[in-house]
């Protein structure tokens, strides 16, 4: 064969004892990030579902500050999207990347520390948040100590993940893993330069960033997040599941390829979509709705590559409970990236900010895009455990 | 708009990394052959078992194993009627 000068053939894996030690995986983190994610979606959701309440019964805060709206909000979010997304993410990548490159997971024993980790980053968020402590910045609410631990857990993250990639026996890197890779990537970037602040007590800390300024920082991170922890992410699952459980290879290979460097280029531009009418300049609003609109296409691309997947295999989505979850996530998916861009036009935006429709589009995203796809995948995954 | 003084030249850095990153991809052969590539995840001979899942004493039923082997035996050959294929 032309491509992958050392690929091991198919018949010595079965034959050779030698290999056997290589050719076994290293599952035990991919159980517990698997069983986290569970019961961390269970958790986030249900914050979700009390604040949701809030809004209708405001007097479902009982009067206390840990149960107040301002504090419960940002530990739903956290839950929703990096304890049970980020739980779902380390364990698909763990055990995507072991397949795709046909071996064992890199150092499994940091693996372990990523997993524990991470539950550690989570129950500290559980505690300081409901406690007040915040940077009061969307998505980074966390205060500096715990911000330091996470940089320290994902540090660990890539070490093990881009240490397994390197030492892959296939010599292509299948598609999937360049999505978790750029996630596990930016994530790094923005979790840094957002994060920048200036401790003054244990618990608080002030931004690096004032004013317009920090807004702009910010909204790059909050964007940023959305585009490669919930949907960079995301798809590198959906690129090795949806084939797998439906039994037919991607739709279109080239396209996966193509869809990814236009959208892992594009997303970084979008940011001040956020920013629409506020004292951001007019031409960096300008820069953030032209970018979310040319966004459109390389999502749709692979929404549309993921559910064309099936073809040859329709049939499937009759019965197989677990192709329903992942296809039914791609027309969500298909769905928030139309919405999104639209809603980051000048002109729909004065009409949507600060209303319903924004915390609408998120949902439509989050529960519908996200986590169906976290389901579907968590149903493959969990029988094979 | 000061923040711009280091987003923009933080943004070129990114940009020049990501070139960087898909030439090596480029000339690193990534792109050969990738209707294969897209198949290959289907390969239903992949060894599929984890080290806690090739252990002694009893297996899931779930995975008709008939016997658990020690992490050290080998993957035995496709052919041996006493170990069926796990779901892949």
């Amino acid at each position: 064969m032309a491509t992958a000068t050392h690929l091991t053939p198919t018949s010595a894996l079965h034959a050779n004892a030698a290999v056997a030690s290589e050719a076994v995986y290293a599952d035990t983190a991919v159980r517990v990030l698997s069983l986290a994610a569970i019961v961390w979606g269970v958790v986030g959701m249900l914050v979700g579902v009390i604040i949701a309440s809030q809004l209708a019964w405001p007097e479902l805060n009982f009067g206390i500050p840990w149960f107040s709206y301002g504090r419960l909000r940002p530990l739903h979010t956290n839950a929703v999207i990096f304890a049970f997304g980020g739980c779902a993410l380390m364990a698909t990548s763990f055990h995507v990347a072991q397949r795709t490159c046909q071996t064992r997971l890199f150092m499994p024993k940091l693996a372990l520390f990523v997993a524990w980790g991470w539950q550690v980053v989570i129950v500290a968020a559980a505690i300081s948040l409901p406690l007040g402590m915040t940077q009061g910045k969307e998505y980074a609410e966390l205060e500096w100590p715990i911000d330091l631990l996470i940089t320290v857990v994902w540090v660990a993250y890539a070490v093990v993940f881009f240490g397994t990639i390197a030492r892959r026996k296939i010599r292509h890197i299948y598609v999937a893993n360049w999505f978790f890779g750029a996630f596990i990537l930016t994530i790094a970037l923005l979790h840094i330069v957002n994060g920048a602040a200036v401790p003054a007590s244990f618990t608080k800390s002030y931004s690096a960033y004032a004013g317009v300024q920090d807004a702009m920082v910010q909204w790059w991170y909050g964007h940023n997040a959305v585009g490669f922890f919930l949907t960079a992410g995301f798809l590198g699952m959906m690129y090795y599941y949806i084939p797998k459980q439906a039994g037919r290879p991607v739709y279109s290979y080239r396209l996966s390829i193509v869809h990814f460097w236009a959208l892992i280029f594009t997303y970084m531009w979008a940011g001040p979509h956020h920013l629409h009418y506020t004292a951001l300049p007019d031409w960096a609003q300008s820069v953030g709705m032209v970018f979310s609109l040319i966004l459109l296409a390389p999502s749709w691309g692979g929404m549309i590559n993921g559910i064309m997947t099936l073809q040859g295999a329709w049939h499937k989505l009759r019965d197989d409970a677990i192709i329903k979850f992942l296809i039914v996530s791609l027309s969500f998916y298909g769905m928030a990236t139309f919405e999104g861009p639209m809603m980051s036009i000048k002109t729909v935006n004065a009409l949507s900010h600060y209303t319903d429709w924004t915390i609408g589009h998120v949902h439509a995203g989050a529960l519908g895009w996200v986590g169906l796809i976290s389901m579907g995948t968590l149903y493959y995954i969990v029988p094979r455990m | 708009m000061e923040s711009l003084f280091l987003l923009i030249p933080l943004s070129l850095v990114l940009v020049l990394g990501i070139l960087v990153l898909f030439g090596w991809a480029l000339q690193g052969g990534q792109f050969d052959d990738l209707e294969q590539e897209g198949e290959r995840i289907l390969n239903a001979e992949a060894p599929t078992l984890d080290v806690d899942q090739v252990e002694e004493a009893g297996g899931p039923e779930q995975f008709g194993v008939a016997r658990k082997r020690a992490c050290t035996d080998a993957i035995v050959p496709a052919g041996d009627p006493s170990w069926r294929q796990p779901p892949t």
